[in-house]
């Protein structure tokens, strides 16, 4: 599969998004594009770092998993994120494993292309230094979430901010559109398949959300973010 | 193929050796899946590998005992086609990649009827 980076619109919404026309030259001579079946592994946390990874479509979960085997997913990455960057930045181990959720296309990168194409583009270094420090604000939130929130207050936060990324306007609220089992919205909060169910139970039952048939419409935002203790 | 011209491709398949990188792939990782393009080139130093797939020429969940030094996906890499099969650790491996970065450079001194080399 090929595809042109200079016409790629997802590129658009990445850090490789202002890139030179040499440096997207670079990037069409180097990648592998590949498209990846749900549930298949893009890379392994762990496994030492040989590539960086674009996506084109679809979504990918990023999960670290615990001596008890458990997973916890630390982000879910779409259309124009990177992968795999700052492992490759660190010189460490990938720190997650990315395991696709739907049919999802995504272009590699290996790392001598990358250490050879990033000191050429410094535009493109300054977006992802942009891009970790989002990310490092985005982890501090979780931890502290994960610290001082309950359980309930999680999950209204959870589903504030799969609106914010994944919503849809329809007639009765705002429809999430990523489908996500129980067990991986447990996953992304800490807290297991069963406390999840009964959460998005009473949500449901408070009128805050609809469920049909495992999607969830949120009806009342405001509840939400009352629930979350979130200051607007 | 010329001699010298052998020997230069063999000289230069050991720096790309050299300068490839070591990676460890656990019991059951995949390397790469049918249908994809690979990005580099696997070189099996120690354990076995596992090929699947539909269209695979290797007999399906055929459990293939992979020599040392043998290269995983190097047919799809110099065809520039899709590879026929799933390839997993079946053990835990040890290999050294060598990405398509590398081996570009190597390519373009190979004359076109030896890229089965």
């Amino acid at each position: 599969m090929k595809l042109d980076c200079q016409s790629c619109k997802s590129r658009l919404l990445g850090v490789m998004c202002n890139l030179e026309d040499s440096g997207i030259q670079d990037c069409n001579l180097h990648k592998t594009t590949n498209v990846y079946h749900k549930g298949q592994v893009i890379f392994y946390e762990g496994n030492q770092a040989y590539g960086l990874y674009c996506i084109f479509s679809g979504k990918v979960k990023l999960y670290k998993s615990g001596v008890d085997g458990k997973h916890q997913i630390i982000r879910i990455a779409g259309p124009g994120d990177l992968l795999g960057y700052r492992s490759l930045f660190a010189e460490e181990p990938y720190s997650a494993t990315a395991e696709a959720l739907e049919e999802a296309t995504i272009c590699c990168m290996d790392k001598n292309a990358f250490s050879q194409i990033l000191p050429r583009h410094p535009e493109l270094a300054v977006n992802i230094i942009k891009k970790l420090a989002k990310e490092l604000r985005a982890a501090e939130d979780l931890a502290m979430s994960i610290a001082h929130k309950s359980v309930r207050e999680r999950m209204a936060e959870l589903l504030l901010m799969l609106k914010d990324t994944y919503g849809i306007a329809g007639k009765k609220g705002i429809r999430i559109d990523l489908h996500l089992t129980r067990e991986e919205m447990g996953e992304m909060i800490g807290i297991t398949q069963e406390t999840t169910i009964r959460l998005l139970s009473e949500f449901k039952h408070d009128k805050i959300i609809a469920v049909e048939e495992r999607e969830i419409t949120i009806l009342d935002p405001k509840a939400l973010l009352k629930t979350a203790r979130i200051e607007v | 193929m010329d001699e010298n011209i052998l020997a230069a491709l063999m000289n230069q398949w050991e720096a790309l050796f050299r300068a490839g990188q070591p990676l460890l792939f656990r019991k059951g990782q995949v390397f790469f899946y049918q249908g994809h393009h690979p990005c580099g080139l696997f070189v099996l130093r120690e354990g076995r590998v596992d090929f699947s797939g539909d269209n695979c020429h290797r007999e399906k969940e055929h459990q293939w005992d992979s020599p040392n030094g043998v290269a995983l996906g190097l047919n799809p890499f110099f065809d520039d086609s899709p590879s026929c099969c799933t390839c997993t650790a079946n053990e835990n491996c040890q290999v050294i990649f060598i990405s398509k970065t590398q081996l570009i450079p190597f390519l373009s001194i190979v004359p076109d009827d030896d890229h089965a080399l």
